[in-house]
């Protein structure tokens, strides 16, 4: 952390983080959390938590890159 | 898992434990890895929030700039017309339902910026502002979660 610091001129929780070209990348941690934090309320077990939230984590995934296909095919070709 | 067993303990209790501390409150009504689990994920995501933009993310109602109270006729904008003045920055109610935390990274942004460290970047401060709201929400389906569990045990809402 102080390496990274130093190089990026980053201070953490200070400076916004130095990721400004990977930032798509940032909505996967953020579907995984929603994902168990949900299923933390929904599944009946411990052991099913895990499993239930990646679940949960690619549907969210693949529903939001269809959702950026069917976008740029409608605002691309349609309009 | 079974609650049954569990004492009776007062739904506004276990709402109020889960906006305190996220998943407190299932703890409370003997759902121990829910709570663990719950905090997990909405810690993670307030702390993530928080690494992404800076801690400025977090924009207290009531302040100009992220530094300098909103003076009106004199007085502060947020003791004078305290809905108004939160309403003008509606992400806060979402980033406040994390808990307390949430009000100590609002003053932490309030002094990071007397302090000179400027606002992020449109596109870091929108996902760190999304972050941190998203924790709030989530904690809010925790609260409501857990209050309804601690009612289904025998008490009234």
């Amino acid at each position: 952390m102080p390496l990274l610091a130093s190089s990026t001129g980053w201070v953490p929780f200070l400076s916004p983080a130095p990721i400004w070209d990977a930032w798509p990348i940032l909505l996967l941690p953020l579907l995984v959390g929603i994902s168990v934090a949900y299923k933390a309320m929904k599944v009946p077990t411990a052991s099913r938590l895990l499993p239930e939230a990646l679940k949960l984590t690619l549907y969210l995934t693949l529903g939001l890159i269809g959702a950026a296909v069917a976008l740029t095919v409608l605002v691309g070709f349609v309009l | 898992m079974a609650t049954g067993s569990q004492p009776f303990v007062s739904p506004w209790l276990v709402a109020a434990a889960g906006w305190a501390v996220p998943g407190l409150g299932h703890a409370i009504v003997g759902q121990k890895w829910r709570g663990v689990a719950l905090f997990a994920a909405v810690a993670s995501l307030f702390v993530g929030g928080l690494l992404i933009g800076g801690v400025r993310v977090v924009d207290m109602p009531g302040y100009f700039d992220g530094q300098r109270q909103i003076l009106r006729n004199g007085s502060w904008t947020l003791t004078q017309n305290p809905v108004g003045t939160v309403l003008g920055k509606p992400w806060f109610i979402a980033q406040s339902l994390t808990g307390p935390s949430a009000f100590v990274a609002g003053y932490g942004g309030i002094v990071a910026a007397r302090n000179g460290y400027p606002k992020p970047t449109a596109r870091l401060s929108d996902i760190g502002v999304l972050y941190c709201a998203t924790a709030g929400m989530m904690n809010l389906i925790g609260i409501l979660d857990a209050s309804g569990r601690a009612s289904r045990q025998g008490g009234k809402p």
